[in-house]
């Protein structure tokens, strides 16, 4: 057994061990956002979400966030996730400036580029397109820009100034948005695909998923998409004393909470258990706030109508069932439970399709009418490319635009004939707090204990169709909010050449597993840690020496290894995920780094 | 919890254990249960910055360890393994062991009666306090207790008066720092950041050791001389250090004796390729050493006690003292820092020991590392009758413990003694009926009907009495009512009264350091630093004659020699003794790692897993010292290999000067499991 000394480096380390950031289909670069709010740097925040996410204001209201499923902070033992979204909301809340327009990162290439949608999906992949220098022009069929945003999402949940603004710094870019402009009506794709350099496909999901139960007919049945465009575009106000909704996710409590306001008596029905809901941390909580109801483990089996109106529905419960093989649990229907709830309108929040009659080219559908394209947004056709939910399904804001963006990249690689931006992983010089100029992440221990701050909310009764309910942190528990983050881009590290095992570091561990004795580190040819022989009393044969390792993946960052080494052999780095503009001609792989590099930093105290 | 729901009180403690660091720690006591919850080091004193070593801070398992003997036993039926006890008061036990000395005095003499005991703690008064008045008022035979540091000790006394190591404080300051044949990072880790503070200062840290450790990884440097010919090494350093005029004349002769002596009558013979030759090193390797070290005066040598204990201990000693006598290290707090802690222990032991109780008479010395032919020496007149034993375990730990273990064994030895274990003030409840060392001695004094106030005294008066300037310098400014409050203080190492650099006067003969000394020729001994080989090593071993590998048994990282062996944490590290063995010796004798191996030569065999150690010297074999014999397959030990002949200094043991062959091992013998006490 030969003594390690050289200490191994962990290359895996930004897939594994910023969870937020790896779970953000944009791979916003989270822990650094948060660490600018704490800093009071709350322009460097939003830029940072410009730049990865397009839509920080929107998205720092109503985003998905699985960046908090997945935080640290929200582990057993740990509490409770980080307020992510809400921190970029206080981003943008605090930042007190004029709206922000990024610089182009490369000169105008003279290719000009169609997007068809100005949804989020069409308008992220402009703004990519824009910054890489080249001439876009989007087609929407609506009266504005914005797509779901403005015409699904309800005012009290997303005031539509916020849109405008976002919208207009992609369009301060010089983008030119042609609104009105139906293709495949007044302008066909086929035109499209001749005049421009290429086009993006950004139609989104138009197309209701309709239950085809009986009754589905009657007046009163309607589909969500239609019921939402129809209030939040077009000042509809009736809706009858009951409303039954059906569905269980984002667009189910965007239909009962907007019906609750117009007056209705609403109630959700969903066929499966609160805990299968697909929406966000609180969402029905306020639902029943404003006088909504849930009910759940409820299939509707039929519309009731007389004379083509609408009376009610007829629901049959159900139960759970067997997992699947898949691991989502079945759901049964239970005989003999059916029950009739009366009601004018049912709004059916059952999903969505991308409509696609207007594709009049051949080689991209399917012969069920299905765009046929891959992951990355290519099609059958070289110049045609398909973004956000129009290539994905009916998804979620932050998968959208994560989606146009990869889009777009494709677009200017299929432009350009080049590959043009590179993630590199960048590896800080190592740092350590008792060096001689001593330097810490900035965390203390107490961070940890601080407890996860609620959202201020405007009060049931004040709230109106237009009042946005969350009313967004105080500029002081942003920052507080934003000291919780554990800064998982820092990286703590044993050097094994300078431990000389006194095992003070695991007298303060904060979690059972962050420092472990190991035997041996598994590593892979790269030279990544992929895992590790922990040493087990019988089956461990005696050691020499053992070694002291963090896993990274248990670390909290708290710091407290690295300020009691008497030796200070446990050094800090920060990683980060950076976009660079690169030469063609340089070779470079997607993490942009081999073990060499990560050798060739300053030495330490430098 | 808030504070306001804890009863807690902390202490102040000293780590008692047989290491150079002697840590300040502070012990939290919870008062409603008298149990400590927390040991961790002081972040105030200097040298333990706050910071424990990984033995220690497993310190409450320790203490708190279920298999700990909490009550006292006797002994019913038959000695040897599986021996059954059981529990007794100690007013028994007191009146037993008393009943039996007074027996065995009455018909063979007091000096029938033989002490044995070691560094089990290192605390003043309960390494050799009241013990040594005790069997001062008894007769009893004395104990030469030689078997840590007695070569190198000796060697320091004779050359610089033993009162002058280098400070580790000073270390940062150095250019050049060399790890002598010591292993601190597992065996004296607080010196550790200092020598990181000197690398950070740009300090080039050498290693010369024939093993690889966590040390030798740790230094810039690592130099692999055979083992035992050190000596020649420095006194090649020497030779090129003077043939280049980087030697401090003026240093040397204000405080040196006999340096000339040495360069024309010694150093002509240590020509680089001679010393090549002896050590193994290449002539570039100990050119770039020697100018490395004479080109500066800012250089510290940490040597501690590995390199003592062979044939040639002493002198090897003596050879590395002389070197910064040449540069003048020591007039910018460089030097040797030899760790015998001579200068630190020094109080007024005639005061502690009380020689007047013996009244006159002398009685014998027995030599601890020849315990085992005591034991059994038929001639030895009167013969060893009753044995008391405290703060060692001479069944692991004396060299050839075959012998020592039939010597215990014998039917007509009465054998007793105390499992000790004690906090230096005291912090938390007895853990089970355990007392300390002194408080065992006052009880066995008055059961003997020994009067004398001196065997009641308090521990606080005999510190009191010991804290005493004019004795050591370094005690000035050192109270007992300043250690009572803060648990340590300073030493006065600057004081203008302090021997050495110091005061310019050195505790010898001279006054000086004596590279020249009379008192070793005295001795019969050479009076000059000298190589000499090994009666039993690696160097001139001629191949196919002898046992082919110099057997290094050195401490682990894991344990203090018998102590924390029980800690469960501890055990899964080492959970099996180990031979760490060379990849060209394993493939030899086509052993790999993990293999069970039989370790031998004439005086015995010893059992245990290999691993292979890559870079380890070819020859050399290390193994753990003093595993206790119940982790052990066949219960013994690699100190059944090794031999109770003394070193050239001191009375010495030379247990790295053995040599053995290993071989695998088809089959092991099962280890023999002690038998926890009964009833």
């Amino acid at each position: 057994m030969p003594l390690t000394t050289q200490a191994a480096r962990d290359f895996r380390w930004l897939e594994l061990n910023i969870p937020c950031q790896n779970a953000c289909p944009a791979k916003t670069d989270i822990p650094n956002y948060l660490e600018a709010i704490y800093h009071e740097d709350y322009a460097g925040a939003y830029e940072i979400n410009l730049r990865d996410n397009i839509f920080p204001a929107v998205l720092g209201r109503v985003c998905s966030r699985p960046c908090e499923s997945a935080c640290r902070h929200g582990r057993e033992g740990n509490g409770e996730a980080v307020a992510i979204c809400f921190s970029k909301r206080s981003a943008s809340d605090f930042q007190n400036r004029p709206p922000v327009v990024l610089p182009a990162l490369f000169p105008s290439s003279g290719k000009h580029v169609a997007v068809v949608g100005a949804g989020p999906a069409g308008l992220a992949a402009a703004r990519e397109l824009a910054r890489f220098g080249h001439r876009v022009t989007v087609l929407e069929r609506h009266r504005s820009p914005g797509g779901m945003l403005n015409q699904a999402i309800p005012v009290f949940r997303l005031p539509r100034d916020i849109v405008e603004r976002e919208i207009e710094q992609i369009t301060a870019m010089g983008i030119e948005i042609r609104c009105g402009v139906q293709v495949g009506d007044q302008v066909s794709l086929q035109d499209l695909a001749r005049q421009y350099d290429a086009v993006i496909l950004a139609a989104g999901t138009r197309r209701p998923n309709m239950t085809g139960l009986p009754g589905e007919q009657s007046a009163g049945v309607e589909h969500s998409l239609r019921f939402l465009l129809e209030v939040n575009e077009q000042g509809r106000t009736e809706i009858g004393q009951n409303a039954i909704i059906i569905g269980g996710g984002y667009t189910a409590m965007d239909c009962a909470r907007t019906a609750v306001r117009m007056g209705a008596r609403t109630e959700v029905f969903y066929r499966r258990g609160h805990e299968d809901m697909v929406v966000l941390p609180g969402e029905v909580e306020e639902l029943r706030h404003e006088g909504g109801f849930l009910h759940t483990h409820c299939s509707p089996v039929e519309f009731l109508a007389q004379n083509g109106r609408l009376t009610g529905v007829r629901f049959r419960r159900t139960r759970v069932g067997e997992t699947s093989v898949r691991g989502k649990r079945q759901v049964v229907d239970v005989p003999g439970s059916e029950f009739d709830v009366p009601a004018e309108t049912v709004i059916l929040a059952t999903g969505q399709f991308p409509e696609t009659s207007w594709v009049n080219l051949t080689h991209l559908l399917d012969d069920k009418q299905r765009l046929v394209n891959r992951g990355d947004g290519a099609t059958g056709l070289a110049h045609v490319f398909a973004a956000g939910d129009f290539s994905l399904g009916a998804t979620t804001i932050i998968q959208a635009v994560a989606h146009a963006k990869q889009c777009a990249r494709r677009v200017d690689a299929f432009l350009v004939k080049s590959k043009r931006l590179h993630e590199v992983v960048h590896i800080s010089a190592m740092f350590q707090s008792k060096a001689r100029v001593g330097k810490t992440t900035g965390r203390r221990p107490e961070m940890n204990r601080i407890p996860i701050h609620p959202m201020p909310l405007c009060p049931p009764p004040e709230r109106d169709r237009e009042r946005e309910v969350e009313l967004g942190y105080s500029e002081s528990t942003a920052v507080e909010a934003a000291s919780r983050c554990y800064l998982c881009h820092y990286k703590f590290e044993i050097l094994d050449e300078r431990c000389v095992l006194c095992d003070e570091c695991l007298r303060v561990k904060p979690v059972a597993g962050c420092i472990v004795e190991v035997s041996e580190l598994l590593q892979d040819d790269g030279g990544a840690v992929v895992g590790y022989e922990k040493i087990v009393k019988g089956s461990t044969p005696s050691l020499y020496y053992s070694r002291l390792w963090i896993d990274q993946n248990q670390c909290i960052r708290c710091g407290a290894c690295e300020a009691v080494c008497p030796v200070n052999a446990i050094a800090i780095q920060k990683v980060s995920l950076e976009t660079r503009v690169e030469r063609s001609d340089r070779q470079s792989n997607t993490r942009g780094f081999t073990p060499k590099d990560s050798q060739n930093h300053d030495s330490l105290n430098g | 919890m808030t504070a306001s729901t804890v009863k807690e009180q902390t202490f102040h403690v000293t780590c008692p254990h047989d290491c150079p660091d002697s840590c300040s720690m502070l012990v939290t006591v919870d008062t409603e249960t008298g149990r400590a919850t927390n040991v961790r080091g002081d972040p105030t004193q200097p040298v333990t910055k706050g910071f424990l070593c990984n033995k220690v801070n497993n310190y409450l398992d320790y203490v708190y360890n279920p298999n700990r003997i909490l009550y006292p036993h006797k002994r019913i039926g038959p000695k040897g393994p599986g021996a059954r006890f059981e529990r007794i008061t100690w007013d028994e036990a007191i009146e037993t062991i008393s009943q039996r000395f007074k027996s065995v005095i009455d018909e063979f003499g007091p000096e029938s009666v033989q002490p044995y005991s070691f560094s089990g703690t290192l605390g003043v008064l309960n390494f050799l306090g009241m013990s040594e008045r005790y069997f001062n008022k008894m007769g009893a035979a004395r104990l030469s207790r030689t078997i840590c540091t007695a070569a190198g000790r000796h060697a320091n006394i004779v050359t610089t008066g033993g009162m002058s190591d280098a400070n580790i404080e000073d270390i940062p300051k150095m250019d050049v720092v060399i790890l002598w044949a010591t292993n601190l990072v597992s065996t004296g880790v607080h010196a550790m950041p200092f020598i990181q503070e000197a690398r950070e200062n740009g300090a080039q840290i050498i290693a010369i050791d024939p093993r690889v450790t966590r040390t030798t990884e740790w230094a810039d440097w690592h130099i692999q001389p055979r083992p035992g010919t050190d000596g020649a090494l420095a006194l090649g350093m020497l030779k090129i250090i003077v043939d280049n005029g980087l030697h401090d004349v003026d240093f040397l002769q204000a405080h040196t004796v006999g340096w000339e002596k040495l360069v024309s009558e010694k150093l002509p013979k240590y020509t680089v390729d001679k010393v090549s030759a002896i050590t193994g090193l290449a002539p570039s390797d100990i050119e770039k050493l020697a100018l490395l070290y004479g080109r500066t005066k800012k250089s510290f040598i940490r040597c501690n006690w590995g390199i003592q204990r062979h044939d040639n201990g002493g002198m090897m000693t003596r050879c590395i003292l002389t070197l910064p006598a040449f540069t003048g290290a020591m007039t910018t707090g460089g030097g040797v820092c030899l760790g015998t802690a001579e200068a630190m222990r020094g109080v007024d032991m005639a005061k502690l020991h009380r020689p007047d109780l013996l009244e006159g008479r002398t009685p014998r010395t027995i030599n601890m590392i020849q315990i085992g032919r005591a034991l059994n020496d038929p001639q030895l007149d009167p013969p060893i009758k009753a044995f008391y034993c405290w703060n060692a375990d001479p069944a692991n730990c004396a060299p050839d413990t075959m012998s020592v273990r039939k010597g215990l064994m014998r039917d007509d030895l009465f054998v007793a003694g105390n499992y000790v274990f004690s906090m230096s003030t005291p912090a938390i409840d007895k853990v089970g009926e355990s007392l300390d060392n002194q408080e065992v001695f006052r009880r066995l004094a008055t059961a003997m009907g020994y009067s004398e106030a001196c065997l009641q005294e308090s521990d606080e008066s005999m510190i009191r009495d010991l804290l005493d300037p004019e004795f050591n310098a370094l005690l000035e400014g050192v109270t007992y009512e300043k250690l009572l409050q803060n648990g340590w203080v300073h030493a006065a190492v600057d004081s203008p009264r302090r021997y050495g650099i110091q005061s310019g006067r050195w505790k010898t003969p001279s006054g000086k350091i004596e590279i020249y000394s009379e008192a070793l020729a005295a001795q019969g001994l050479d009076p000059l630093p000298e190589h000499i080989s090994e009666l039993e090593g690696l160097e001139g071993s001629e191949p196919g004659n002898r046992y082919p590998l110099q057997v290094i048994s050195a401490a682990t990282h894991y344990f203090i020699g018998n102590t924390f062996q029980p800690v469960e944490r501890l055990q899964q590290m080492l959970s099996r003794p180990t031979f760490e063995i060379s990849p060209q010796d394993a493939a030899a004798r086509g052993i790999c790692d993990g293999d069970s191996c039989r370790l031998f030569n004439e005086r015995g065999e010893t059992f245990g897993y290999a691993i292979i150690i890559a870079g380890m010297l070819p020859g050399v074999l290390g193994a753990p010292k003093q595993i206790s014999g119940s982790k052990t397959p066949g219960g013994i030990n690699v100190n059944v290999l090794t031999d109770q002949r003394l070193a050239d200094m001191g009375g010495a043991p030379v247990y790295y000067s053995t040599l053995a062959d290993i071989e695998i091992a088809r089959e092991l013998p099962i280890a023999r499991t002690r038998n926890k006490a009964t009833g």
